[in-house]
């Protein structure tokens, strides 16, 4: 057996561990590269039993479809922006007001509500569609975004005060100290010492909400009858994949157009992103 | 008027400013979740209105004697922890692996976040182009060394449908998990490991004593966190096999989106969800444990 110096054997074994974590991370990339792969083909190509490492041509045609042949995609596009921006607006604003009082303020049953908001996090969300469908059916509200993006915040807003309340205990209170003494209010040490130095946090809650709208199927599916209203997600399927074969050249290209985004913003924001979703369980 | 003392004004501006937040708990959660309960005592189709009234536990009663409740349940929970496990696992290797510096490790580390970050829709759909019986890329891998996988629908066959969906829900949600798992690995002084070198302690004795021990939190809240959310992944399932073939990946979450919104069976539905929400219950039992230690700890 071949017998190394304990240096050179840890150098041996620091490289194969390497080796084998860009193994395992180019498989798992793997799903991610034949999406992309197949958005660039044609058709033909993509479905030909013909076997090939790189794509012999490369064609954007895909994209041209789905962004031009009919303005489905594009109207998707823009509905998921509407009711993203708009649960963005809600989610944030109301989870910095709670997560500040929970963080700072004492007041009467704050350590039960503390315990509520996790709770949220048990409740099956296919348990709350019942109800609320059949209210909103009854008052007219189904089929109108505004009843997908009340919905969406639900979702948001767990996270989003959770989040801000670990941020916000963060911030020294000696700073909102010294500007209270300057007969600053409350509101007004919140809005202009504790969020600004919170930004971090207010931008991954922004973004969070706005991508849970963005990747919401099931309700936005539900509720959203019309045609013209539906958000990416329900949209997007049941263009290119509820009857039959699905239009995989067509898929694909929406598929990137639909990651991008989220994929950017999730590699931006990881770390909050994780804090946030672990109930401030991790430091980040 | 009586001036209010400086903690009272505290008080009245806490509860002004989580009153929304309680609101929204109110009406979308708490609200929701008691009717869903009532209503799974009614015999409550939407195709059959005139029918509507209260039966008592029959809709229990169906599911548990003539439904599939049973099997769909323990699917539920083998999906929700055969996920855990293989995340958990997976998950602490390569954060263990990444835990130490090298060249563009940054970037590995990213790129295991991309599955984690991409559209439940898109992965849904990069499975099943995957896993595509004549065109996609496995059963072509596979051919290419002479196995006989020509046309092998792993989705569309009862015995692998389901190792297929638990596959692609590890993937989904590992980088997650990698992620938890190496903010809790930053945690542990270094000088521990110095400590146990100098001892003449071996790798998988500094995993065991000094690792594992100081992971033992983050663990148990992957772990928890990981089950409520597998256990209660509804797009996922649906976009990848709709519950099928025959049945063999129906989840709860999927036969109560089924039951309500294709059959409008709406008693039966709630009855279902309400089982989904009892099984949480037994393990937010756990998570509150875990988070009061943590309370007790700082």
């Amino acid at each position: 057996m071949l017998r190394l110096a304990p240096k050179r054997r840890a150098q041996l074994w620091n490289v194969l561990v390497i080796v084998a974590v860009v193994v395992i991370a180019a498989l798992n990339l793997y799903p991610v590269l034949q999406i992309v792969l197949v958005s660039l083909q044609p058709m033909s190509q993509a479905l030909s039993k013909h076997i090939r490492l790189l794509p012999e041509t490369i064609t954007l045609a895909n994209y041209a479809k789905i962004l031009l042949k009919s303005d489905q995609f594009p109207r998707y596009f823009l509905n998921s922006m509407t009711i993203g921006l708009a649960n963005m607006a809600v989610s944030t604003l109301i989870s910095a007001l709670g997560g500040y009082a929970l963080a700072r303020l004492r007041f009467p049953l704050r350590s039960v509500l503390d315990r509520v908001i996790l709770f949220v996090y048990i409740i099956p969300p296919v348990m709350l569609i019942i109800p609320i469908y059949l209210v909103m059916i009854n008052s007219g509200l189904n089929d109108q975004q505004i009843g997908v993006v009340l919905i969406h915040t639900l979702f948001s807003i767990p996270f989003g005060t959770w989040m801000l309340r670990g941020f916000f205990k963060n911030v020294p209170a000696e700073l909102e100290d010294a500007a209270r003494v300057d007969g600053t209010s409350r509101l007004g040490t919140l809005f202009r010492i504790v969020l600004p130095i919170s930004l971090p946090g207010i931008a991954s809650v922004a973004l969070f909400s706005m991508l849970t709208s963005w990747d919401e199927f099931m309700y936005s599916g539900i509720l959203l009858s019309t045609e013209a209203k539906r958000t990416l997600p329900f949209g997007v399927y049941t263009l290119v994949g509820t009857y039959g074969e699905v239009r995989w050249d067509e898929m694909m290209a929406a598929s990137v157009l639909q990651a991008l985004p989220m994929v950017i913003v999730f590699l931006w924001l990881q770390r909050y992103f994780v804090q946030g979703l672990s109930a401030g369980a991790v430091k980040g | 008027m009586r001036r209010l003392t400086l903690s009272q004004r505290d008080a009245l501006l806490g509860l002004a400013l989580i009153s929304p937040v309680m609101i929204f708990v109110l009406v979308f959660v708490a609200w929701p979740f008691i009717d869903t309960i009532r209503t799974s005592f009614f015999n409550y189709n939407l195709l059959k209105p005139k029918q509507v009234g209260w039966i008592g536990l029959q809709n229990y009663i169906t599911l548990f004697t003539t439904g599939n409740l049973i099997p769909m349940w323990i699917r539920t929970v083998l999906l929700a922890f055969s996920t855990i496990a293989g995340q958990l696992v997976v998950g602490l290797l390569i954060a263990l692996m990444l835990n130490r510096p090298f060249v563009g490790r940054g970037i590995v580390r990213s790129s295991f976040v991309i599955p984690w970050a991409l559209p439940t829709l898109v992965a849904a759909f990069a499975i099943r182009w995957l896993f595509d019986a004549n065109f996609g890329p496995t059963n072509q891998v596979l051919s290419l060394f002479g196995l006989p996988f020509q046309g092998f629908p792993w989705l569309g066959r009862t015995d692998t449908a389901m190792p297929v969906v638990i596959m692609a829900h590890v993937w989904k949600g590992l980088g997650y998990v990698i992620l938890l798992m190496l903010a809790g690995l930053q945690t542990i002084p270094t000088d521990l490991y110095e400590a146990a070198r100098v001892d003449g302690a071996n790798m998988w004795q500094e995993f065991r004593r000094i690792t594992l021990p100081h992971l033992r939190y983050v663990i148990s809240i992957a772990f928890v966190l990981r089950f409520i959310w597998t256990f209660n992944w509804f797009d996922f399932v649906f976009l990848t096999t709709s519950g099928g073939p025959s049945q063999s990946t129906m989840t709860l979450p999927v036969s109560v989106y089924i039951t309500a919104f294709k059959s409008f069976n709406m008693g039966k539905a709630a009855a279902i969800a309400t089982v989904m929400a009892l099984t949480l219950m037994l393990f937010s039992v756990l998570f509150i444990r875990v988070a009061m230690q943590e309370e007790t700890e700082i």
